[in-house]
């Protein structure tokens, strides 16, 4: 049966879609069967004894008066050699009394630690973290964000890697800390287990591209540099940093057993804010180095595949958001064939686990060793819905805003003090 | 039944087989039974010492009483409290340790002096000794904690952990498993399986040292331009794309990375850290920072590794080789580890999955 032209042009693009889509849901599934039945790689996770290098441990900090003694006080009681580490915190034109009390800790630990009170230059923490980089005289550099509670043995653990000279960043796990607090946050919980557990240990496994979270994690600065250093002109610096590090032939790797506690969001605004922030960073990149990606020497073709599923993942929810529109406006339009059925159901399905699949979330809880949290299963369609819809949204905004260069600011989730 | 009745009983259906899902999930909301954070790693797990230090510090404050009074009396204490578990408690000079029956002990055991362990005996629980502790031939230990040093007889086994407060030596043929650390110095005897090894110097089989240096050919500088096209320089790294063969007698000053097999030749140092998918090291190689496989790694004789040694592959490590120094102790680990005699490591040697066995 012959269409229109315009009406093929949608069915062209739902037949995209639903393949672009299945790709995701083979790329869950083969990395949570992974997780579950396949070799583990955990390379750098036991090294004790060592020659450890120097590390500046930086931490941004933006109005963070009711956590920042909380972080300075756990990253006083690291493992890692004293005369070997210090920490530099970034006080960023905080407006209360953020940079009183970093004053009070470095009166207290000079050789420990050091502040940096930002006054001028451009806003936001990529910005913050290039020019704190002049008062760096360190290769490694640690990032923390100031909610986030490092253990005693962490930085050990995160700097383990940078033996490896092929070694660029390196990303630990988050796990959230008030993750009983509300509906919310027992989901952002789940979602973080796929994401981290699974997810993130699956690309480490199979030596695809572990992602650096921008936190809980490091950077061999000497790597970065040579690929241009801090981006402040990127919403994500993060994604960013780990793109080009992989371009230029750095590996980024995941440490699952690093963990470090952080607080997530527990207001759905709070939410949808962060993870639109995400989105807009994410889709940032995806256009800057989706083709020098598809066409590096450098990079293996399954490492590019990885690399390029991994930037598309945020665009796949507009691209749904259209695609059910488009199936719903054919079905009205008549052409009711039965495949136009199952495309809106597949489609469905998968954004409802786009960011992590059900199957990865379940295989994260069976891994953490949990029992009861996962019968919270069945909510997490709401979560995927309100963030899907809300990417959907922040990309839509981004396009009609299409501003590369923008003006950075802090984007940071409210702060509550958790025991 | 009419249209409307069997619409509606399919939407109420339809619900209903959703909202079956939910049920499970609506209780544990309600409840919050799994609510809490995941627990995250807050000590060093991987200190080699982790379960001896606990374990003194818990049986320290637990056996404190029955030990002063040990000490007092000069007399074996053996109590058997209902629910608890069993233990005896044996002063400085004591009669030979006796097991229960079928050659085992199944009691915690406390030693105020030095302990010895007869041959054949299984001790099913922990041992603490706050003196010396040695073990005739193929003994048994599941948990050992020794402040004034180990001596394990040939063929004893080791259950779960073993540490030594001062030194260790381990005799021919033990088996190892889990972890044994000491914090001076151990000796691990040809034969011996292990798994995980800690302490300030560990030194496999007899040494090979000859005493004097042998004389070695002068090393040519060689840098990225010698490696041909595919090696490119970032970053203070060279990168080299392929398999790559370091000629003998050669110096290379910088990280190298190497996307293929790595093989260096005799006598060749490398001032840096190297990372390669697969490493066959010459002969008297010196590396000055780490050496990493994500492969498996053999090691000629008489190798030095200043940095640490991580291999997701199992490794071969030749008669006299170096791993750290005394000074800046290291880390060696990899899959599996067959060690040759005289190999001196300074710091930890974990294996991951096949163990390690040392070689004559």
């Amino acid at each position: 049966m012959e269409y229109p032209l315009h009406i093929e042009i949608q069915r062209v693009y739902l037949g995209l879609v639903v393949a672009l889509v299945c790709l995701y849901l083979l790329r869950h599934y083969a990395f949570t069967l992974n997780r579950l039945y396949g070799r583990q790689r955990f390379p750098y996770l036991d090294v004790g004894s060592a020659d450890w290098p120097r590390v500046t441990v930086l931490v941004p900090a933006h109005n963070e008066e009711i956590v920042l003694p909380r972080i300075l006080d756990a990253l006083l009681m690291v493992d890692y050699p004293r005369d070997r580490l210090k920490v530099l915190v970034i006080d960023d034109r905080s407006s209360d009394r953020t940079g009183a009390l970093l004053d009070l800790y470095v009166d207290q630990h000079p050789d420990r630690i050091a502040a940096y009170h930002r006054r001028e230059g451009a806003a936001g923490k990529a910005a913050a973290l290039a020019d704190a980089m002049a008062l760096v005289d360190t290769d490694i550099v640690l990032v923390f964000d100031a909610d986030y509670m490092p253990a005693r043995g962490l930085v050990k653990q995160l700097v383990a890697p940078f033996f490896d000279p092929e070694v660029g960043a390196v990303m630990g796990r988050v796990v959230p800390i008030n993750a009983g607090h509300n509906l919310l946050t027992r989901l952002l919980d789940l979602e973080r287990a796929g994401g981290y557990q699974v997810d993130q240990q699956a690309r480490m496994n199979l030596d695809l591209v572990p992602q650096y979270g921008g936190t809980v994690g490091g950077i061999r600065w000497r790597a970065l540099e040579s690929v241009g250093g801090w981006n402040i002109r990127s919403l994500a610096e993060d994604t960013d940093a780990t793109f080009r590090l992989l371009l230029g032939g750095w590996k980024t790797v995941y440490q699952n057993r690093s963990e470090c506690y952080e607080e997530v969001p527990e207001t759905w605004p709070e939410r949808m804010r962060q993870v639109v922030r995400w989105a807009r960073g994410h889709n940032q990149a995806l256009l800057k180095y989706f083709w020098p990606l598809l066409f590096s020497r450098r990079v293996s073709r399954r490492v590019k595949f990885d690399g390029l599923m991994l930037l598309g993942i945020y665009v796949l929810s507009p691209l749904l958001v259209v695609a059910w529109a488009t199936a719903l406006s054919l079905w009205h339009l008549g052409i009711n064939e039965p495949g136009l059925v199952i495309i809106l159901a597949v489609s469905t399905y998968a954004v409802l686990g786009n960011f992590a699949t059900f199957f990865e979330v379940a295989a994260a809880t069976h891994l953490d060793r949990t029992r009861e949290r996962v019968r919270l299963l069945p909510f997490l369609s709401f979560g995927f819905l309100v963030t899907a819809l809300a990417v959907t949204h922040g990309a839509f905004v981004q396009l009609a805003a299409a501003s590369p260069h923008r003006r950075g600011f802090w984007h940071r989730t409210a702060r509550r003090q958790q025991p | 039944m009419s249209v409307p009745v069997m619409t509606v009983l399919f939407f109420a259906l339809l619900i209903g087989w959703f909202g079956l899902a939910f049920l499970p999930a609506l209780r544990e909301l309600k409840h919050g039974t799994d609510a809490r954070a995941l627990p995250v790693a807050s000590d060093g797990r991987t200190t080699p010492s982790y379960f001896a230090d606990r374990f003194r510090r818990v049986l320290t404050a637990r056996l404190a009483e029955p030990a002063a009074e040990v000490r007092a009396t000069g007399r074996t204490l053996t109590r058997a409290v209902e629910g608890e578990e069993r233990f005896v408690v044996l002063p400085a000079r004591h009669d030979r340790l006796e097991p229960d029956g079928d050659g085992a002990l199944d009691a915690l055991v406390m030693a105020v002096g030095d302990l010895e362990i007869p041959e054949g005996l299984a001790l099913l629980r922990e041992v603490y000794v706050e003196g010396r502790l040695r073990t005739e031939p193929e003994a048994l230990l599941r948990a050992t904690l020794a402040e004034g040093g180990i001596e394990l007889g040939a063929g004893t086994v080791s259950l779960r952990w073993l540490h030594s407060a001062r030194d260790l030596e381990i005799g021919p043929g033990c088996r190892l498993y889990g972890r044994a650390s000491a914090v001076t110095s151990m000796h691990v005897a040809v034969g011996t399986l292990f798994e995980k090894l800690h302490a300030h110097r560990i030194v496999f089989g007899p040494s090979t040292e000859s005493g004097s240096t042998p004389e070695r050919p002068e090393q040519r500088v060689i840098g990225r331009d010698d490696l041909g096209a595919a090696a490119e320089e970032a970053g203070g790294r060279v990168r080299f794309a392929g398999d790559l063969e370091l000629p003998e007698h050669c110096r290379f000053v910088g990280d190298l990375v190497v996307t293929g097999r790595l093989t260096v030749g005799t006598n060749t140092r490398i001032v840096g850290s190297v990372k390669a998918r697969g490493l066959v090291l010459g002969d008297d190689v010196e590396i000055d920072g780490a050496l990493v496989s994500s492969a498996d790694l053999v090691t000629g004789r008489r190798c030095r590794i200043h940095g640490p040694l991580l291999a997701e592959g199992d490794v071969v490590v030749g008669a006299g080789c170096r791993v750290g120094s005394q000074t800046h102790p290291s880390t060696f680990r990899a899959a599996r580890i067959d060690v040759h005699a005289g190999t001196v490591v300074y710091g930890t040697v974990w294996t991951l999955e096949g163990g390690g066995e040392v070689h004559a």
